[in-house]
């Protein structure tokens, strides 16, 4: 009777109205304002703290990016040049950081003694930061492709990682299933390893996410192209206009957690029964 | 017994005076020497990397000791490029800038304070090419590299475009970087300062000096500048450092020689006494005054560029009028009248 009671508990909760859903999303949508209202508010204050020059305020950081985005950098480009080259660069190599780093995390999951004689060789890679690849890149690589690869470089390991470590953790029961069904290899990976480490895949891509931004700024700021977000701040520090640099700054952050979004997105819709663990 | 206990009290005695005696010139020794590090005044100056011969003043006036002469002892920290170093001036890291022009009135345009004690380098924006690239109309519709949107090299480059009716495009690296990308023809050109541009000729088959010199004669290419506080509070360590510096001008001016391998210990690569003689042809480092038609132009070269805005800084008239302070650099060249800079 107990139980019976319990079941009904959580199917009423499961199917709750679509109006308390809208009400929970104006909710969250109503704290995150008052968050980022809260952030402006802390921003203005210290304006008025640090009273420099060069410190600018909220106000002058949106007259520059109307500024920006009606009449262009002072190298003629526009707002939407730099950013879908930061775009289009990023999309590239992030890309081809997972269309590399999720195969070659399931061979090495799959067959452990690849991984285990190959470590040392690979590994160390991890550790070197891809910023450290610049100088390298200006001598061996040019233009679109210099970047691609520093950003693959970013990317790729963490996919790689979080791809690695998601093989051993799928379930043997699943596996054993499977075989005494009369599944073959490539359907065991394709029905089972694959779907299994899923979220481990989406976990590492949004880890990637973050370093693919880090390093694409880092390697727009070295320099060889005129476009870019980050290349657009390092034209600004030069030019001391730190309100333009701010612009940059945001629309970075913006972006980022707008592709973020959209990779949670794709996590809370594939993997429901992840996201409904509360306490 | 009693004899001996005399001769050792004696003894003793006559060593305490001794050694009372030799402290007593000890310290007297000590003194002045403890004095005159009392007196020293650090300043923290900053300038840019490879920039050894264009700021070659400062360096003739570290190793002949005229900063010490005027109770200053400095010390460097270098940045990638101009803007980059009075960032860090505007935060209070720096008392003394060596940068360009450009940086100079782009700092001032956005509110930045300071005083400019003198002139230290003219020219120092030359143009290098690639082998296929003999005129500078086989430049048009192709890569140049400069130093920086906000170097005054990039500034060079516009006029450079305007002078021979051409359009390149332009593309902003670190100055060690720019060698790379020529040799390996990401850019055709590069146009930016001394001894980076006598290396690249050096180093990279083929290249050659498209345009030694920018197309303004005379171009104001690097000032000097002292934070204002300095300057109205210390106005004796604005004067000792303007002081050293023109004693470092005059210096080169009479040993030029000597001064390029001075300079060529400072650059501390291989081959620095060669790059720096190759070099030295592009730049003057002798001359303390502001070139002021050539200023002018830049100066309205930035704000046509839309680099500076008129805010802040009206006019050319009005920066030169708030900005610039030749009466340290005047009362330096009064106290060395008849001094002689010697080797």
């Amino acid at each position: 009777m107990k139980v019976e009671a319990d079941v009904l508990e959580v199917a009423r909760a499961a199917s709750v109205p679509a109006t308390a859903g809208r009400g929970r999303s104006l909710r969250v949508l109503l704290h995150n304002a008052v968050a980022a209202l809260a952030v402006l508010a802390a921003w203005q204050v210290a304006t008025w703290v640090v009273r420099s020059v060069f410190f600018p305020s909220p106000w002058q950081v949106a007259r520059a990016l109307v500024d920006l985005g009606l009449n262009g950098d002072v190298a003629g480009h526009t707002l939407l040049t730099h950013m879908w080259w930061s775009m289009a660069r990023l999309a590239a190599g992030f890309l081809m950081g997972v269309l590399l780093g999720v195969p070659l995390g399931l061979l090495m999951g799959l067959y452990k003694p690849l991984y285990a004689g190959t470590r040392a060789a690979l590994e160390p890679f991890r550790f070197i930061p891809p910023i450290a690849w610049i100088p390298l890149t200006i001598v061996l690589l040019s233009g679109f492709s210099r970047y691609v690869f520093l950003i693959w470089l970013g990317a790729f390991f963490p996919i790689f990682v979080a791809t690695l470590v998601g093989v051993p953790r799928v379930e043997p029961i699943h596996k054993n299933v499977a075989k005494v069904h009369g599944a073959g290899r490539w359907y065991i990976l394709r029905k089972v390893v694959i779907p299994s480490i899923l979220p481990d895949i989406l976990g590492g891509m949004r880890v990637g996410m973050g370093t693919a931004w880090m390093t694409i700024v880092a390697a727009e700021m070295s320099g060889g192209e005129t476009t870019g977000l980050g290349r657009m701040m390092v034209n600004y520090a030069e030019l001391i206009r730190i309100p333009e640099i701010v612009v940059g700054m945001i629309l970075i952050g913006a972006l980022g957690f707008a592709m973020n979004e959209v990779l949670l997105r794709i996590e809370q819709r594939l993997f429901r029964w992840r996201w409904e663990v509360t306490l | 017994m009693n004899g001996n206990v005399d001769r050792k009290d004696a003894r003793m005695t006559s060593m305490k005076r001794c050694t009372v005696a030799l402290l007593v010139v000890l310290v007297a020794l000590a003194l002045p020497v403890v004095g005159a590090a009392q007196k020293m005044t650090t300043l923290r100056v900053g300038d840019q990397i490879g920039s050894e011969l264009d700021y070659g003043p400062y360096w003739i006036a570290v190793e002949k000791g005229y900063f010490k002469e005027e109770g200053l002892t400095t010390v460097r920290k270098t940045y990638p490029n101009g803007p980059a170093t009075l960032l860090d001036y505007n935060k209070g890291e720096l008392d003394a800038v060596m940068a360009g022009f450009g940086p100079f009135l782009q700092a001032a345009s956005q509110g930045s304070d300071y005083v400019i004690v003198s002139s230290i380098t003219k020219g120092n924006a030359p143009l290098v090419a690639r082998p296929e690239i003999r005129s500078a109309k086989d430049l048009n519709g192709k890569r140049v590299g400069t130093p920086g949107l906000g170097t005054i090299h990039d500034t060079m480059l516009t006029l450079y475009e305007r002078e021979h009716g051409i359009k390149v495009e332009h593309v902003s690296a670190k100055i060690t970087d720019l060698v790379a990308m020529l040799e390996k023809s990401e850019v055709q050109g590069i146009l930016c300062w001394e001894t980076v541009a006598a290396t690249t000729v050096r180093a990279v088959k083929g290249a050659h000096y498209l345009a030694p010199l920018p197309v303004i004669p005379g171009a104001e290419s690097l000032e000097v500048i002292i934070s204002r506080k300095i300057a109205q509070s210390q106005p004796e360590v604005a004067l000792g450092f303007t002081r050293a510096l023109l004693k470092g001008m005059r210096y080169i001016d009479k040993h030029e020689d000597d001064a390029l391998r001075i300079i060529a210990r400072a650059m501390n690569v291989a081959d620095a006494l060669e790059v720096a003689k190759l070099a030295k042809a592009q730049v003057k480092i002798t001359d303390p005054y502001m070139e002021p038609k050539s200023a002018q132009i830049i100066y309205q070269a930035l704000v046509e560029t839309k680099k500076i805005t008129t805010e802040r800084v009206k006019s050319y008239d009005d920066f030169m009028q708030r900005f610039v302070d030749y009466s340290f650099l005047k009362r330096a060249e009064e106290s060395l009248k008849g001094w002689e800079p010697k080797r």
